[in-house]
C-alpha cells in the first residue's frame, strides 16, 4: 500500500509539473482572419445539397401525394372488393401479387 | 454609457447576432477566446497541431451554434469540442507512440532549438533534465486510452475541478473519477516496472 502510495506520489509530480509547465501564452498571429476566412467562403454558403434539398422537399411532396391519388383511382378503378384483391395478392401471379400490395 | 454602447456584445449576445444571421459577431467569440483555447489545447496536443485543431473546434462550433443551450457556457462547450478533437486525434496516432509534445519553452522555442543555441551550461542541464522528463510523460501517456491522456491533462493542469473536467468530456463523476484512478494506476506500474528493469 505504501509502495502503491509512493509510486502515485512520484507520478504526480511527473505528471503535475508537466502538466502545469510554463507554455506560451495566446493564439498564432491572425488566427482570427483565419478562422472567420474559412467560416465566410467555405461553411455559411449553401451548398449544393443544400439547395437540391430545399428546392426538391416540394416537388417530392407534390409527386407523393399525385401517385397516391393515382393509386386510388386505379385501384377504385378496377370495381374488385377486398377479397378479390386478397385473392390477387395471395393466389394471382407475382406481378399482379406486388401491383395489388 | 458611451463606452458600454461601444464595448464587444456578451457571449450570448454575439451568439443570437450568429444566429440571426451575421456572421461577422462570431469574430467577437472567436477573439474573446482563442487565448484560452490555444493555452488549453497546448496541454494536450504536439505544438504543431493545436492551430488546426482549436480552428477546427471553432468552426464546429459555428455550425453546431443552434445547438447549444446555455449560451453564456460558449466557453466551456467550445473547450469540449476542442478536447473531443484533441482525443481523435491521439486516436490517429493510436499506438506508435512516436509524436512527441514537442513542448515549446516559454519563448515557444522547442527544446530542442534551446537546447541547440546552448545559452548557458545551468540552462544546457535544465533543458537536458525537462526534454528527459517530457520524454518520460510521452512514453507514460502513450500507455492510456486517448481520451484518458486528455483527462489526465485537465487534471494534473489543475485548471478544472472534476465536475468541470466531467462536463468537458461528457463523463459522469464517478467515471472521471475512475478513468483517472486507473490510467493513473496503469502508469504507476509501468514507471514501477521502468525502475525495476533499470536496476537489474
Amino acid at each position: 500500500m505504501m509502495h502503491d502510495e509512493k509510486e502515485f506520489t512520484r507520478l504526480d509530480n511527473l505528471l503535475g509539473d508537466w502538466f502545469t509547465r510554463d507554455i506560451p501564452q495566446g493564439a498564432s498571429l491572425g488566427f482570427e482572419a483565419r478562422v472567420m476566412a474559412a467560416l465566410s467562403t467555405a461553411r455559411r454558403e449553401l451548398s449544393v445539397w443544400d439547395v437540391l434539398g430545399l428546392s426538391a422537399k416540394p416537388w417530392f411532396a407534390v409527386g407523393l401525394a399525385a401517385a397516391a391519388l393515382l393509386g386510388a383511382v386505379v385501384l377504385h378503378g378496377q370495381g374488385q372488393d377486398a377479397a378479390g384483391y386478397l385473392t390477387t395478392a395471395l393466389d394471382g401471379p407475382l406481378l399482379a401479387s406486388m401491383m395489388t400490395l | 454609457m458611451r463606452k458600454a454602447q461601444d464595448a464587444d456584445p456578451s457571449d450570448a449576445e454575439a451568439i443570437d447576432l450568429v444566429l440571426s444571421g451575421r456572421t461577422d459577431a462570431f469574430a467577437v467569440l472567436v477573439r474573446r477566446h482563442q487565448d484560452y483555447l490555444f493555452a488549453l489545447l497546448r496541454r494536450h496536443l504536439p505544438a504543431s497541431e493545436v492551430a488546426e485543431v482549436a480552428q477546427e473546434a471553432f468552426i464546429q462550433g459555428f455550425e453546431k451554434l443552434s445547438q447549444l443551450r446555455d449560451k453564456a457556457a460558449f466557453r466551456s462547450w467550445l473547450s469540449s469540442l476542442a478536447l473531443r478533437r484533441a482525443i481523435r486525434y491521439w486516436r490517429g496516432v493510436g499506438s506508435r507512440n512516436e509524436v512527441s509534445m514537442d513542448a515549446p519553452g516559454p519563448d515557444g522555442s522547442s527544446w530542442a532549438e534551446a537546447f541547440m543555441a546552448g545559452e548557458s551550461q545551468e540552462r544546457h542541464e535544465e533543458l537536458l533534465r525537462r526534454r528527459e522528463a517530457g520524454s518520460v510523460v510521452s512514453w507514460l501517456l502513450g500507455k492510456v486510452k486517448p481520451e484518458d491522456r486528455v483527462a489526465l491533462g485537465l487534471f494534473y493542469g489543475r485548471d478544472h475541478e472534476l465536475s468541470e473536467i466531467a462536463e468537458m468530456l461528457g463523463w459522469s463523476l464517478e467515471k472521471v473519477k475512475v478513468r483517472l484512478h486507473r490510467a493513473r494506476k496503469l502508469m504507476a506500474k509501468a514507471l514501477d516496472q521502468a525502475a525495476l528493469e533499470g536496476e537489474a
